[in-house]
C-alpha cells in the first residue's frame, strides 16, 4: 500500500439495491478511490454524520466501474442496517483505499474461496486477475442458502469456474464449501495460488487441507477495526508472528503465519 | 472579516503554538496521520502510550461502541521505549509541534527509566505520565487510584528528568479527582490530563459474553464528554494557578472551547481522530471561527473564563 492514495471524500451514493435476502449491493461516485483500489483493499465509510453510529464501518471494494465502486453488504446491526435505507443522491463521507491488498500470482491458476459476505472481495481480484493473464480462475463460494449466492455472475464474467456450495443443499455441493477444495485441487494439474475471505473456521478448513507449502495461500480478515489506518490497535489478528494489524499489514495476510 | 486570533498558550513550561494537542493513543506515532492532515499546524501531538519493554497488547475483540462512545482494551500494544526512540522519535525531531511522549509503567522504577532514557533522547518536549496502569508490586492497584502512589511515580519521574515539562494524566476512576490531582502537583507536576478513559463494560445479551476480549475497557468519545468537563472545572476551581489540558469527547472546535471555559489551558482531540483523521485541524479551526465570532483576539482569555 502506498499511503499516498489514500484519501478521505464524499461520495455521492448512485444506487443502494437489495440483490438478495438483506445483502444489499451499494454503488458510488469516488473517482480516486476507484482508480487506487487494488483487490482485497476496504473503504472505511460513515454511515452516518452525527454521533450514532460513532465509529466508521469497514466494507470491501468489490468492483470498480470507472468513476464508480461497489459495496456489497449484509444487514447484520445497527451500522449496516441504517446504511441499507442510504438512497441515491445522499452522500458518504469514504476513507480509502486502506489495506493490503492480495498479491496477484497471475503465472498459475487461481483459487477464489468465499464464505458469506467473503464473496465481497471476489470480482475486482477476479478482473485483475484475469487483467493479469491469469491461465484459470474458480471461484469456490459457500453461503446458507441459494437465495444468498450473490454477485456469483459477477465473478462468473471475469471468466471464473464457479463451484457452489449451501448449508442448507438448496444450491451446489450441501455443506461447506470448503469440501469441494480437495478435489478441485486434484482436478487442477498446476499448482495454483488461493485467495480466501470468509470466517475464520474456513480458514482453518483451508488451511488443514492444503498443507503443499508450494501453494500460496492469501486469507482477508474481517476484524472489528477503530481508525483503519494503523494507529490504534483496534484490529489486531493473533499470528505466529505476533499480532498484526488488520487495516495495514492485513486485511490479506500470508495463510503461512496463521499456521 | 478575519480577525487575527492570538492562539499561543503556556501548559507550564511547554509553549505551544496553539491549544490543540492529539490524545495518546488515538493518533499512533503521529506519522500515520500525513496523507490527512499538516501535523505542524497543531499544538503537538501526543503519541500512543510506552512501556519499557514492547507489549503485544489485549486479547481481540479491543474496541466496542456503545452509545457517542467507545469501549477500548488494547492493553498498551506498543513497540517498547527504546524502538520508540530508534525508530518513531526520528521522523519527528524536524517537525514544527511539540512531542508529546505518553509513559506507562508497572513499578515506580520502570516510569523512571523511561524518563530518564526520553530526556536523553533529542525531540521529547514532554513526557506525560500515565497513571492508569496496574502496580505490580502492590497487587495490581492502579497507580492512579492512590494519591501517594501518583506523587511517588510524579517525584521519581521529576527526579529522572530535571528540566523536562512534565503532564500527570489523571484517571477518572477515583472518588475525589482533586486530591489526585493536589497529589500529582505536590510530587512535581507541571500540568494535568484531565481525562484517561472510563472503566466500563458492554455486554452481548445474545451471547451471554461480554463484548471485549479483556472483559472491561476504557470508554472514550462524546459519552464522556460532560464528565471530563466536569473534573476540570472541579481541579481548576480547587488550583487555578496549575494548567490543564482537558479532554474527552472533543469533536468540534465549540467543544474544545467549552474545556477552555472550564479551565483547560489546551485540550486533546482523542477519539475523533480514529472517526475523521483530521480531526485535530478541524477543531482548530472550529475553535479559531468561534473566536473571530465573539472577538476574541487572544485565546488565553477564554480559560477559565465560565461565568457561574
Ligand atoms: C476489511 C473488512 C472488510 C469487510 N468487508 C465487508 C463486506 O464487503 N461486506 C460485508 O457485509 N461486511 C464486511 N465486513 C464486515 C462489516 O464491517 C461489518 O459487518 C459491519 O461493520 C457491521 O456493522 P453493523 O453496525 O451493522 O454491526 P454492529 O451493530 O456493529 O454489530 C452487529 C454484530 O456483528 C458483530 N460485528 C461487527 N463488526 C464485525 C466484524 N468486523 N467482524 C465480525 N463481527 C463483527 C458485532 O460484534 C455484533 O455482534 C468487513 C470487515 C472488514 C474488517
Ligand atoms: C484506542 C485508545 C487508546 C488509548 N491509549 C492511551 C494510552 O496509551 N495512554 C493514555 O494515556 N491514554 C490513552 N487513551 C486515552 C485517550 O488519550 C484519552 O484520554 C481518552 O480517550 C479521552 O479522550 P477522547 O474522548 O477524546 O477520546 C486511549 C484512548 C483510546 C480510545
Ligand atoms: S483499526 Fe486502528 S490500527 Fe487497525
Amino acid at each position: 500500500m502506498t499511503p499516498s492514495t489514500r484519501h478521505c471524500t464524499l461520495a455521492p451514493v448512485i444506487a443502494n439495491r437489495e440483490v438478495a435476502p438483506a445483502i444489499f449491493e451499494m454503488r458510488l461516485r469516488a473517482s480516486e478511490i476507484a482508480a487506487a483500489a487494488q483487490p482485497g483493499q476496504f473503504v472505511h465509510l460513515r454511515v452516518k454524520s452525527g454521533l450514532d453510529p460513532l465509529l466508521r464501518r469497514p466494507l470491501s471494494i468489490g468492483a470498480v466501474e470507472g468513476e464508480h465502486i461497489c459495496l456489497l453488504f449484509r444487514v447484520i446491526g445497527h451500522g449496516t442496517q441504517l446504511l441499507s435505507r442510504v438512497v441515491p443522491g445522499e452522500t458518504l463521507d469514504l476513507l480509502g483505499p486502506l489495506g493490503n491488498p492480495f498479491t496477484l500470482h497471475a503465472d498459475r491458476p487461481a483459487v477464489l474461496v468465499a464464505g458469506g459476505m467473503g464473496i465481497a472481495d471476489m470480482p475486482l481480484l477476479a478482473r485483475r486477475l484475469r487483467e493479469a493473464g491469469c491461465p484459470a480462475i474458480h471461484l469456490i463460494f459457500g453461503a446458507r442458502t441459494a437465495a444468498e449466492l450473490a454477485w456469483t455472475d459477477r465473478v462468473e464474467a471475469e471468466g471464473a469456474q464457479i463451484h457452489t456450495a449451501t448449508d442448507d443443499g438448496s444450491a451446489g455441493h450441501h455443506g461447506v464449501c470448503t469440501a469441494l477444495l480437495p478435489p478441485l485441487l486434484r482436478e487442477i494439474d498446476a499448482r495454483p495460488a488461493i485467495c480466501a475471505c470468509g470466517p475464520e473456521p474456513m480458514f482453518r478448513a483451508i488451511l488443514s487441507a492444503v498443507t503443499d507449502p508450494a501453494i500460496p495461500i492469501q486469507l482477508a480478515f474481517e476484524q472489528r477495526m477503530g481508525c483503519g489506518i494503523g494507529a490504534c490497535m483496534a484490529c489486531a489478528v493473533e499470528t505466529s508472528k505476533g499480532y498484526l494489524r488488520a487495516c495495514c499489514e492485513g486485511p490479506v495476510l500470508d495463510g503461512a503465519l496463521l499456521r | 472579516m478575519s480577525m487575527d486570533v492570538r492562539l499561543d498558550v503556556d501548559l507550564g513550561p511547554l509553549r505551544l503554538k496553539n491549544p490543540i494537542v492529539t490524545a495518546s493513543g488515538t493518533f499512533g506515532y503521529a506519522t500515520e496521520f500525513e496523507d490527512f492532515l499538516d501535523l505542524e499546524r497543531l499544538g503537538g501531538v501526543a503519541l500512543k502510550g510506552l512501556t519499557l519493554e514492547p507489549r503485544a497488547g489485549n486479547p481481540p475483540p479491543r474496541v466496542a461502541e456503545t452509545p457517542a462512545g467507545m469501549l477500548n482494551a488494547i492493553g498498551l500494544e506498543n513497540v517498547g521505549c527504546r524502538a520508540f526512540i530508534d525508530q518513531k522519535l526520528p521522523p519527528l525531531r524536524a517537525l514544527d509541534t511539540a512531542v508529546i511522549a505518553n509513559i506507562s509503567g508497572f513499578s515506580v522504577e520502570e516510569y523512571a527509566e523511561m524518563a530518564e532514557m526520553l530526556s536523553a533522547a533529542e525531540g521529547v518536549d514532554a513526557i506525560e505520565i500515565n497513571v492508569s496502569c496496574p502496580n505490580i508490586r502492590t497487587g495490581g492497584i492502579a497507580f492512579g487510584s492512590r494519591p501517594e502512589m501518583i506523587s511517588e511515580i510524579t517525584r521519581a519521574v521529576r527526579a529522572a528528568a530535571p528540566g523536562m515539562p512534565l503532564l500527570v494524566k489523571m484517571s477518572p476512576n477515583v472518588t475525589d479527582i482533586v486530591e489526585m490531582a493536589r497529589a500529582a502537583v505536590g510530587g512535581g507536576a507541571d500540568a494535568l490530563s484531565i481525562t484517561n478513559t472510563f472503566l466500563a463494560m458492554a455486554i452481548d445479551a445474545e451471547t451471554r459474553r461480554p463484548v471485549l476480549g479483556n472483559l472491561t475497557g476504557g470508554l472514550s468519545g462524546p459519552a464522556i464528554k460532560p464528565l471530563a468537563l466536569r473534573m476540570v472545572w472541579q481541579v481548576h476551581r480547587a488550583m487555578p494557578e496549575v494548567p490543564i489540558c482537558g479532554m474527552g469527547g472533543i469533536m468540534t472546535g465549540t467543544d474544545a472551547i467549552e474545556f477552555l471555559l472550564a479551565g483547560a489551558t489546551a485540550v486533546a482531540v482523542g477519539t475523533a481522530s480514529l472517526i475523521t483523521p483530521s480531526a485535530a485541524v478541524d477543531v482548530l479551526d472550529g475553535v479559531t471561527d468561534h473566536c473571530r465570532r465573539h472577538g476574541v483576539d487572544n485565546i488565553r482569555t477564554l480559560i477559565g473564563a465560565l461565568e457561574t
